[in-house]
């Protein structure tokens, strides 16, 4: 039952479809390239339900399709510090 | 030295570095404005324009806190003050991500007291959205005037004459007011008069050979005579005096790519005063030539 947002220290410039995402002062720059710059935008949207059938909308395939790998990159970015947790705003897509 | 990874385009690096050199401020309680490159309002630039750092102004009693927090978060000394330029506004840093920034302690042109021109501009900032953090930036009135005084120079006077164009000549009546009121306000009548014309109406003013020396031309014991000049004080204008022979080893770092070695330094010392020399005699030339 969680949202996802992105953090307070996390820059981001979105140039010809690539993102180059970071935390900031502390880096690096993390590239992410156009399938994961759509992940990464509907991530930060905030409404982790559904988050892969956005993501299936916007690349064209089904939700089955890239829920498993929505999943596995949503818990990277994570990782990374690039997106937290921000409360109940749904359940993971 | 410190290089910076080309992976990125420059593009994206520069919008990224203003939001890192922003966050350092908030982590040390500084107060920076942004200034020039992507921390131009949309309305007072061109399209195209490119820049190559990252700019800002800093409240000059946080300038040692700032500098502090930039080093501890990665950023290394690349040219000090006194190296950087006649008016020694400015050091710069290095980082291996964010690439270079340029710390201003206070704006070339502007003659008001640093801390009370700071404040003043602070006042009435602004905030601009850069990389998705929130930056302050001077009022769009200051940033023309800064755009304004930065195309004065010979050597920014291809680039500045479309800031001036961009940000002045599309600038409504009461933008050019507010402007014109400000140059007052932070006594920046002469570097103004060097960009937009009048500057011999100055004559009478200490910054007036500086201005007219970078914004015309001229030889390194212009510029030196031109510095001293300036300096406000009699400390400020014996040590520029006694500075003027040594060689700026932070220069020829940069020119050379590497640190010179200590003969490339002696050699220096010795090649200066023999290129004002030089420098002099073919300005003296010219002047002949001209006036046969």
């Amino acid at each position: 039952m969680i949202g996802l947002r992105r953090p307070d220290d996390v820059a981001f410039v979105e140039n010809g479809g690539v993102a180059y995402v970071a935390c900031v002062p502390k880096g690096p720059i993390h590239v992410l390239d156009e399938v994961a710059t759509i992940i990464w935008e509907e991530a930060v949207d905030g409404d982790r339900l559904g988050l892969s059938d956005r993501v299936a909308e916007r690349t064209g395939a089904t939700a089955d399709e890239v829920r498993a790998d929505v999943e596995v990159f949503v818990g990277h970015l994570l990782a990374l510090g690039l997106l937290t947790a921000s409360g109940d705003l749904g359940e993971p897509g | 030295m410190t290089s910076v990874s080309p992976a990125v385009p420059l593009n994206a690096r520069l919008q990224l570095g203003h939001a890192a050199v922003q966050r350092v401020a908030d982590l040390n309680g500084v107060d920076v404005l942004h200034i020039k490159g992507h921390a131009l309002d949309p309305s007072i630039t061109w399209e195209g324009r490119s820049s190559s750092d990252v700019d800002v102004l800093v409240r000059p009693v946080h300038l040692k806190a700032f500098l502090g927090g930039l080093k501890e978060h990665g950023w290394s000394h690349y040219i000090g003050f006194e190296a950087g330029s006649a008016f020694e506004h400015a050091a710069t840093l290095v980082h291996e991500s964010w690439g270079y920034v340029d710390v201003h302690r206070y704006f070339p042109g502007i003659t008001a007291d640093p801390s009370r021109a700071f404040e003043l501009l602070w006042a009435e900032r602004g905030s601009a959205e850069i990389a998705g953090i929130e930056c302050p930036v001077p009022s769009i009135t200051a940033q023309i005037l800064i755009l304004v005084l930065h195309s004065a120079p010979l050597d920014n006077r291809m680039r500045g004459a479309r800031d001036v164009e961009a940000a002045w000549a599309h600038a409504t009546p009461q933008q050019q007011a507010a402007v014109n009121a400000l140059v007052g306000t932070l006594g920046a009548e002469v570097g103004y008069a060097a960009a937009m014309g009048g500057l011999e109406n100055y004559r009478d003013r200490p910054e007036y050979a500086l201005w007219k020396m970078l914004s015309e031309g001229g030889t390194r014991i212009d510029e030196w005579r031109a510095r001293v000049a300036a300096a406000p004080t009699p400390r400020a204008k014996a040590r520029l005096m006694l500075r003027a022979p040594l060689v700026n080893v932070e220069h020829l770092t940069v020119v050379r790519g590497r640190p010179p070695t200590p003969w490339e330094v002696v050699r220096e010392f010795f090649a200066r005063p023999l290129r004002g020399i030089r420098e002099e005699v073919r300005a003296w030339r010219a002047g002949e030539g001209r006036r046969r």
